[in-house]
Formats: structure tokens, C-alpha cells, sequence
């Protein structure tokens, strides 16, 4: 299918499909696949791109199905609802949504529980197809432990790192939160809200950024910066 | 008086020595930046200091290495294209200790970018003793040979800084400025787009043509213009226009994505 843009009118019969789709727990593909082609509920997406539908499981899944066919585009995307939209329904099949809608990934661009344009820009960054693309484009490999996470994965550490965009550009930024609370593919416990957990990190980080470049240093550099706290967080 | 004490030892780097410019014309349909670093000398960063761009907009920016304080990095255009920000994207210059450790020596921090447009039309603070009420007005002197002026009342507080990087007021107001403009130049004053002398509205006449809306060559220009040839003037003038708003300035999405921020 060449790839569209949903109008407005057409996220809006979106939303109303996804929340039949939650009620009911099945979708009516011919449904689907009439709004995403629907011209008065989409629009033409220059330049063209042709998509298939395919099982993914990880983010590294979407990511590598979608690089291929975006990079190529010559201009800023992290923000185009309606393309996000369109993606976000033409592979919803593939991941049915969870009815714990206000902790899950979205299927929508930002939050896919309320109409209002307010909420649904600030919580963009939850977008899952969008995360996925966006870290292996910042990221790639360096950032396995978030694209080897399954694609409704949401737990606190993609929360905190994808909502505060400055810490999610930083290359040595997110190596570090990766470093410190991570261990092989499971996040450490209690790594959020402890002492030297995650958000203290964050928190410290923003106080650094007075006598250091935080987001543009290396793990390596930041980890000699943090202050004590951060310790036992360095050795387990 | 309020007073800052500056405890980290970091120097800034102000606006004047730190300025970005995005180019009139786009590579490969992206904007391009250009910095034009000039520190003072009395500043004494040690010549081997890093520097580091960064651009940032919404939730996404984009990073550029720089080189050194004795030896900036000379980037292509391609490498200066803005493709994860927007145009409107605000800069960050850092200058970083060279010794790995991260160290920030010295910063120019929310540089908004000056906008094609706003080279060709200065800006110029002026009082309400000129302006009343008024918030910003075209003004072409009374010799008509120094080209326009953007005059901008001082009464609102960072005025200048609201007219170069507010989107919300440049969506609104930059089309009409353009339109007064070409107005003054076509129809009021009469200048023709095939003048040979270099005069400030030549640049006006090319900057239509550098948005492919230059001046059609099937209408009389100048004093034997008829009735007919300024309607067709108003015409190119609206195709001007709206090949700014279309394609450089993207007023709808960014007057719409502005709302979407300040209801935020």
C-alpha cells in the first residue's frame, strides 16, 4: 500500500476504530484499510512510498522495516502527525492495543486517549513506531537495550528518556541510563526512584549542565562527573 | 538593580559573536544554517577548545562538531542542512574543554536564527512616539533610496526577538511585510525587474525568483504600466506571497503546530 497522511477528520475516525477495536477485541481489516485509503480521511504523502504490512515484535523490528523507506526523506518528520498516524493504524494489526491505555505505547501519535490537541502533543514521544525510528536513527547500536525491547514495551526508563528530548539526543546521555540501570536485557531493580536511580540521574544531570556540556560528553566522561550517589549503580 | 553572580566560571558568549543565519536557498529541500562565529579575543579560550553546535526544536535536535576555537570546522552546505529541525530550530554554541572531561568553558545560548526575509529588511526599534499603538509598521524614508525598514515598537518588551523567532507573530505579519514591499516597489513606485542598476529593489525582484515566482516578462513594468499590467503586478504579488507562505515560512503548520505549543 502507498504510504498516506490521515487528515484530522481522519485520525479522529481512527480514534473511533481503535476504541471499537479495545471494546470488542477485533478489528474489521476492510475497515482499516478503507480509512487509510480513504481520500477525504487521508492525504498523498510526497515523496511516494510503498509499505507492506509485516510482524513486528521489537523495536529493532520497526525500526529496520521503517529506516529504509524514511531516511530517504529531505526534511524534518519527527513531527508529522498524520504520517505517524497513518503508520501507527496501517500496523496496528500487528500489535493489537492494550485496554491499559494510559501506561502502554500508542498506537496514535501521542496520546491516543483523548482528543485533545494539548495532551496528544506532549505525549508524542510514547508514539512506539516513532520511538523505534527515532532511537536507531540517534542511536542505532548503541541503544540495543531499548530496540531489543518487544514494540509495546514501555517501562519508566523509555518514559523518562524519550519524554526529555535533550537526554534522548544525547548519545552519552542514554549509554549511560543504559549503563547504570540495565543488566544484560532486564532493567535492575528499583532503578528508577532510588537513590542515584534514574530520575535522580536526570535531575543531577540538568544541575551539571551549568559547568558541563552533559549532552554533548560521552558515558565514560559523565559517569566521572556523577557525584557518589551514583556508585552502587556503577559496580552491580 | 538585579544583581548575577556567575559562580561556574563559564564565560558567554553573546549573540553579536554568535550568529546563525539560515541561507536563502535550501540544499536537497533542507534549510541550511550558517554560523558566523566571531569571539573576542579577550574571551582567551584556550586555542584547542572544542566547539559544538546544537539545534533543537519540539523534542528533536541536531548536533554539528565545529572544530576548535583556533581552527573552526569548514562545513559543506550538505552538512549544514537542517533535516531533524525546523527551520525556526534555536542554537546552542558551547565551547568545551578539550580534555575529555566534558568541562563547559563558554556558551551562546537561544540564538534564534536570522530568516532569509529578515536580510533584506532590517530591523528598527523604535518609540511610541513614532508608533502609538501600532506594533509594527514598513517604512521606506523619505528619499525611498535606502529600501525598507521593519519598524517594531520598543513599548513590548523583547520586541526584536518576538519579530525574528516567533513563529506566531512571523506567520502572521511576514506576508503582509512582503506584500507592502513588492507593492511599494511594482505598483507605487514603479521600479522594473530588468533594471540594470544595483539597487535595493533588485534584491527584492531576485528574492521572487529564488522562490521560482519571479516577475513575468508579459506585462509592461514601470511608468507605461496600463490599467491591465497592474492588475497582472497584483496577481504576481499574490503568487509571491503565497510561494513564501508555501515554502519557506509553511504558515499554516507552523501557525497551527504554535497553537498546538501555546495551548501546551
Amino acid at each position: 500500500m502507498r504510504v498516506r497522511r490521515l487528515v484530522p477528520t481522519g485520525i479522529e475516525r481512527a480514534r473511533v476504530l481503535l476504541e471499537e477495536w479495545r471494546t470488542n477485541e477485533r478489528i474489521d481489516d476492510e475497515s482499516l484499510d478503507d480509512i487509510l485509503q480513504d481520500s477525504a480521511l487521508t492525504e498523498d504523502f510526497q515523496p511516494a512510498i510503498e509499505i507492506e504490512r509485516r510482524a513486528i515484535a521489537t523495536r529493532r523490528d520497526a525500526a529496520e522495516l521503517l529506516a529504509p523507506l524514511l531516511d530517504a526523506i529531505e526534511r524534518p518528520i519527527a513531527d508529522d502527525a498524520g504520517l505517524w498516524s497513518w503508520l501507527g493504524m496501517f500496523f496496528a494489526p500487528e500489535f493489537p492495543p492494550s485496554r491499559r491505555v494510559t501506561t502502554g505505547a500508542y498506537v496514535f501519535l501521542g496520546d491516543e486517549t483523548t482528543t485533545e490537541s494539548r495532551r496528544a502533543y506532549q505525549r508524542r514521544y510514547r508514539h512506539t513506531l516513532r520511538a523505534s525510528y527515532l532511537i536507531q536513527r540517534q542511536h542505532g547500536e548503541t541503544a540495543a537495550f531499548l530496540l531489543d525491547q518487544p514494540i509495546t514495551s514501555f517501562s519508566d526508563l523509555e518514559d523518562r528518556l524519550l519524554s526529555d528530548f535533550r537526554a534522548f539526543s544525547s548519545v552519552g546521555v542514554i549509554q549511560l541510563a543504559i549503563q547504570l540501570y540495565t543488566r544484560g536485557s532486564s532493567l535492575k531493580p528499583d532503578y528508577s526512584r532510588s537513590a542515584g536511580g534514574l530520575r535522580h540521574m536526570l535531575r543531577v544531570l540538568n544541575q551539571l549542565e551549568r559547568t558541563h556540556d552533559v549532552y554533548g560528553m560521552e558515558a565514560e566522561a559523565l559517569m566521572e562527573i556523577l557525584p557518589a550517589a551514583f556508585d552502587p549503580w556503577k559496580s552491580t | 538593580m538585579k544583581r548575577h553572580f556567575n559562580y561556574t566560571g563559564r564565560i558567554r558568549i553573546t549573540r553579536s559573536e554568535a550568529q546563525v543565519r539560515i541561507l536563502e536557498d535550501e540544499v536537497e529541500g533542507s534549510p541550511v544554517f550558517q554560523l558566523d562565529l566571531n569571539i573576542r579575543p579577550n574571551r582567551q579560550f584556550p586555542p584547542d577548545a572544542v566547539v559544538r553546535v546544537e539545534a533543537a526544536r519540539s523534542n528533536v535536535s541536531q548536533s554539528w562538531d565545529y572544530g576548535t576555537v583556533a581552527q573552526l570546522a569548514t562545513l559543506s552546505a550538505n552538512e549544514r542542512r537542517l533535516t531533524d529541525v525546523e527551520r525556526t530550530a534555536q542554537f546552542k554554541v558551547f565551547v568545551v574543554a578539550s580534555d575529555g572531561s566534558g568541562r563547559l568553558l563558554g556558551l551562546a545560548d537561544r540564538i534564534r536564527p536570522i530568516q532569509p526575509i529578515d536580510s533584506l529588511v532590517p530591523l528598527k526599534e523604535v518609540g511610541r512616539e513614532t508608533l502609538g499603538e501600532e506594533v509594527w509598521r514598513v517604512d521606506f524614508g523619505t528619499e525611498g533610496e535606502d529600501g525598507p525598514v521593519l519598524l517594531v515598537n520598543n513599548a513590548i518588551p523583547g520586541i526584536a526577538d518576538v519579530v525574528q523567532g516567533n513563529d506566531t507573530f512571523r506567520t502572521l505579519i511576514m506576508p503582509q511585510v512582503l506584500r507592502i514591499i513588492l507593492t511599494h516597489i511594482a505598483i507605487i513606485e514603479r521600479h522594473e525587474p530588468d533594471d540594470n542598476e544595483e539597487s535595493w529593489w533588485t534584491d527584492w525582484f531576485q528574492f521572487a525568483r529564488n522562490l521560482e515566482a519571479g516577475p513575468p516578462n508579459d506585462i509592461t513594468w514601470g511608468d507605461n504600466a496600463a490599467e491591465s499590467d497592474i492588475s497582472e503586478m497584483q496577481l504576481w504579488i499574490h503568487g509571491v506571497v503565497k510561494a513564501f507562505t508555501d515554502r519557506r515560512l509553511h504558515a499554516v503548520s507552523q501557525f497551527t503546530s504554535e497553537l498546538e505549543r501555546s495551548r501546551s
